[in-house]
C-alpha cells in the first residue's frame, strides 16, 4: 500500500563489494602488486573509493592461503609488501573466472529476453 | 604556535603538530576497536600505518617538515572511515535501511488509524458488515451470521443494522477506502508491537552472543574470565532491574497499607482516652485496655511509627520527584528501630489484652419476683434509652437481652439471671459478671425488663453478657407483651407445640402443661 523507495546507490554499492576480491585478484595475477599499486589500478576503473578496503581485504586472503607476500625495502618510506597469487589462489581465481563468465551469460540472457 | 611531538609511525620518524597528533590518536584508536574482533588485526593496523607512513613521507620529501592537521585530514580521507572499509558492511547501507524503515513508519502512520466505514465494494445490503469486518479485523462472514442470528432471534439485529446503515458513512474515496483497510489499533495489534519489540531484543542479545564467542577466540585466559564476568553482570542487570522494580511495587503497597492501619488504630486508641471528638467507632477496641497507662504507651509508640513512617515516605517521594540527592539511609535504620519497637509494644500489649479475655466468670442471680398476682405475670419491655443508632453503638457487643422460656419445676414463676463476663482470672470475671445491670422493675403483676444491658465498671468491655430465663409453672399463665419478642432474643425451651411464635392479640399466652410449653392463643390463621 505504500511506495518503498529502492536505494540505487546502495544497488549500486553491491555489485561492486561482490566483484572486488575477483578484481583484486586478477590484478595481482598479472603482476606481483603492493597496496598503494592496486588501489591505482582500481581507481581508474573507479572502483574503489578508500584505501582503507583494501587492507583487511588483503591480509584475509593471505591468512587464507590465496595470497603470499615478500618485503621490499622502500628508500623513500617504509618496506612494502609485495603480493602475488599461490599456487591455490591461482586455481581459485580460475574458478571465480568461470563464475564470472556464467554471471555473464544468465545477466544477458535475461536482459535479452524481458527487454531492458 | 604550536607544540610538536616527535612520534614513531610505522616505524618512520616524525614531528607533527599537536592538533594534528590528536586527531591522529583518534584515528588509529578508532580502527583499532574497529578491528578488534577480526581475525589478523594487528596486521591490518600496521599495514594501515605503513601506508599513512608512506603518504606523510612523500609530504616531507615534497618540502613539509612538519605532519599538520591538513595532512593528517588528507591521509585518513585517502585512508578512509573505519566503517568504510568493511567489505560486508557499508555505512551507507545502514543509512538505506534507515531512510526505508522511516519510509515505513510514514505512510503506516496514516494507515495505522482505522476508521469505520460502509463497505460498498463489498455489500449485501448496505455493506455495513463488511465494514465492520474491515474495521474490527474480523472475517465480515461473521459479522453477517451474528447479524442474521439477531433478525431471527429477537428482530433486534434488524432495527440495529438500519441505524449503523444509516449512521456509518460509506467509504467513497480511495483514502477512505484505505482508512477502512488499514492496521487497527487494538489489543491484536498491541500485541504484535510487544512480538516485534521482543524478537528485536532477542536478536540483539543473540548479537551479543556472539559477539562475546568472537572476542573470546582472541583472549588469553585471565581475559577470559574478565570478560566473563563483565557479560554475566551485563545481563543479569536487565533481569535484575525488572524484578526489583515488581518488588519495589509491592513494598510500596504494603507500606500505605500498614500506615493505614496505624493510622486506624491511633484513633481507636485515643478514642479510648477520651478524645470525644473522633467518634465512636469501634467502641470496644477503645475500651479492651486494663489501664489507661497501657493506653498511652500504645498511643506514644504508635504515634512515633507513624510519624517517622510518613516523613521518610515523604522524602523518599520528594526524592524520586526532583532528584534531591539526599543520604537517608540513617533515617531507614532509625525508622526500622523505631518500628521494631513499636511492633514489639504491640505484641506485648496483644498478648496482654488476649491475658485479659481469657477466663469467663459466670453468676447466676435468682431475682426475686415481688409481684402481687402470683397465678399470671405480665411481661412488659422497656426501652431503656438505648436505640439504634445511639452514639454508644457497639461493633462487638449485641447488648440485647437474652430471654429463655423453660418450664417451671415447681409451682411458682421463677426469674434468673445469667451474667457471663471475661477477666484473667474466674475470680475477677466473676467480679465483673456481677455487675452487669439488665433494668427490672417490678410493680403490680407486671415485670417490666429492658432491652439493653449494661455494666460497670466505667464501661471496659469484657465480653459481659446477659442471660434472663424466665420459668413458668402449670396451671399459670405468662402474659408476654408482643414488643418483648421484637426486642429482645427470645427463646424457648421444651416447647410442646411447634411454629407457636405467631399469636393473637397483644400478648402470648404462655404456659406449661405435661407435655411442656405451650401457647394459648396461638394465631392458626398464619399457618
Amino acid at each position: 500500500m505504500y511506495l518503498c523507495s529502492m536505494n540505487i546507490e546502495n544497488a549500486k554499492q553491491q555489485m561492486r563489494k561482490g566483484i572486488l576480491e575477483y578484481c583484486v585478484l586478477s590484478i595481482i595475477a598479472e603482476e606481483e602488486a603492493y597496496p598503494s599499486d592496486i588501489i591505482a589500478k582500481l581507481k581508474t576503473v573507479r572502483l574503489i573509493v578508500v584505501e582503507g578496503t583494501l587492507y583487511p581485504l588483503l591480509t584475509r586472503l593471505k591468512n587464507e592461503g590465496i595470497l603470499t607476500y615478500r618485503w621490499e625495502e622502500s628508500p623513500s618510506g617504509p618496506p612494502r609488501k609485495y603480493y602475488r597469487l599461490t599456487a591455490t589462489g591461482k586455481s581459485a581465481l580460475k574458478e571465480l573466472h568461470k563464475a564470472w563468465e556464467d554471471l555473464e551469460e544468465t545477466v544477458a540472457h535475461i536482459r535479452k529476453k524481458t527487454k531492458l | 604556535m604550536n607544540k610538536i611531538f616527535d612520534i614513531n609511525l610505522g616505524g618512520l620518524p616524525f614531528q607533527i603538530d599537536d592538533n594534528a597528533y590528536e586527531a591522529l590518536t583518534i584515528y588509529l584508536t578508532t580502527l583499532k576497536n574497529h578491528f578488534a574482533h577480526t581475525v589478523g588485526y594487528e596486521e591490518i593496523l600496521n599495514d594501515i600505518e605503513s601506508r599513512l607512513a608512506e603518504m606523510f613521507s612523500e609530504k616531507i620529501k615534497n618540502g613539509s617538515r612538519i605532519i599538520s592537521m591538513v595532512d593528517v585530514e588528507e591521509a585518513t580521507t585517502i585512508m578512509g572511515k573505519p566503517e568504510q572499509m568493511d567489505e560486508s558492511e557499508n555505512v551507507q547501507q545502514e543509512q538505506t535501511q534507515q531512510k526505508t524503515k522511516e519510509a515505513h513508519q510514514q505512510p503506516n502512520e496514516h494507515w495505522y488509524r482505522r476508521r469505520l466505514y460502509r463497505n460498498a465494494d463489498d455489500k449485501i445490503l448496505g455493506g455495513v458488515c463488511s465494514g465492520l469486518g474491515a474495521t474490527l479485523g474480523v472475517d465480515k462472514v461473521w459479522i453477517r451470521l451474528a447479524f442474521a442470528c439477531s433478525i431471527l432471534l429477537l428482530g433486534t439485529g434488524a432495527l440495529l443494522y438500519i441505524i449503523l446503515w444509516i449512521i456509518i458513512p460509506e467509504a467513497k474515496s480511495a483514502t477512505e477506502k484505505l482508512e477502512m483497510q488499514g492496521e487497527p489499533i487494538n489489543i491484536h495489534n498491541i500485541g504484535k508491537q510487544i512480538e516485534e519489540d521482543a524478537k528485536a531484543f532477542g536478536e540483539h542479545m543473540k548479537k551479543w552472543g556472539e559477539e562475546v564467542k568472537s572476542t573470546f577466540k582472541n583472549y588469553t585466559k585471565k581475559e577470559k574470565r574478565d570478560y566473563l564476568q563483565k557479560q554475566k553482570t551485563k545481563s543479569k542487570s536487565i533481569f535484575h532491574v525488572l524484578w526489583r522494580g515488581i518488588i519495589r511495587f509491592i513494598v510500596i503497597i504494603f507500606k500505605i497499607v500498614f500506615l493505614f492501619i496505624l493510622l486506624a488504630f491511633t484513633l481507636v486508641v485515643l478514642r479510648g482516652l477520651g478524645w470525644e471528638a473522633i467518634g465512636n467507632y469501634p467502641y470496644e477496641f477503645s475500651n479492651i485496655f486494663a489501664t489507661s497507662i497501657q493506653s498511652n504507651i500504645i498511643l506514644i509508640s504508635l504515634l512515633i511509627t507513624l510519624s517517622i513512617s510518613i516523613a521518610i515516605g515523604i522524602i523518599g517521594l520528594l526524592k524520586y520527584i526532583f532528584h534531591f540527592k539526599f543520604n537517608y539511609t540513617g533515617l531507614k535504620y532509625l525508622r526500622g528501630g523505631v518500628i521494631s519497637i513499636a511492633f514489639i509494644i504491640l505484641m506485648v500489649t496483644a498478648i496482654m489484652v488476649v491475658n485479659d479475655f481469657s477466663h469467663q466468670g459466670k453468676v447466676s442471680t435468682e431475682i426475686p419476683i415481688t409481684t402481687v398476682d402470683k397465678n399470671k405475670l405480665y411481661i412488659h419491655l422497656v426501652h431503656n434509652g438505648k436505640e439504634e443508632g445511639d452514639e454508644d453503638e457497639l461493633f462487638l457487643a449485641d447488648r440485647t437481652v437474652s430471654l429463655q422460656i423453660e418450664p417451671s419445676t415447681d409451682s411458682a414463676f421463677h426469674l434468673e439471671k445469667y451474667s457471663y463476663a471475661r477477666s484473667s482470672k474466674r475470680s475477677a470475671a466473676e467480679a465483673l459478671a456481677k455487675k452487669t445491670i439488665v433494668p427490672i422493675v417490678q410493680h403490680d403483676s407486671v415485670i417490666e425488663i429492658g432491652n439493653y444491658y449494661d455494666w460497670l465498671p466505667s464501661k471496659k468491655w469484657r465480653n459481659q453478657f446477659v442471660e434472663l430465663t424466665l420459668k413458668i409453672p402449670k396451671n399459670k399463665i405468662a402474659y408476654i407483651h408482643r414488643n418483648i419478642f421484637n426486642h429482645l432474643d427470645v427463646h424457648f425451651s421444651n416447647v410442646y407445640m411447634e411454629d407457636a411464635m405467631a399469636f393473637t392479640g397483644l400478648y402470648a399466652q404462655w404456659t406449661t402443661v405435661d407435655k411442656g410449653l405451650a401457647c394459648l392463643n396461638v394465631d392458626t390463621s398464619a399457618r
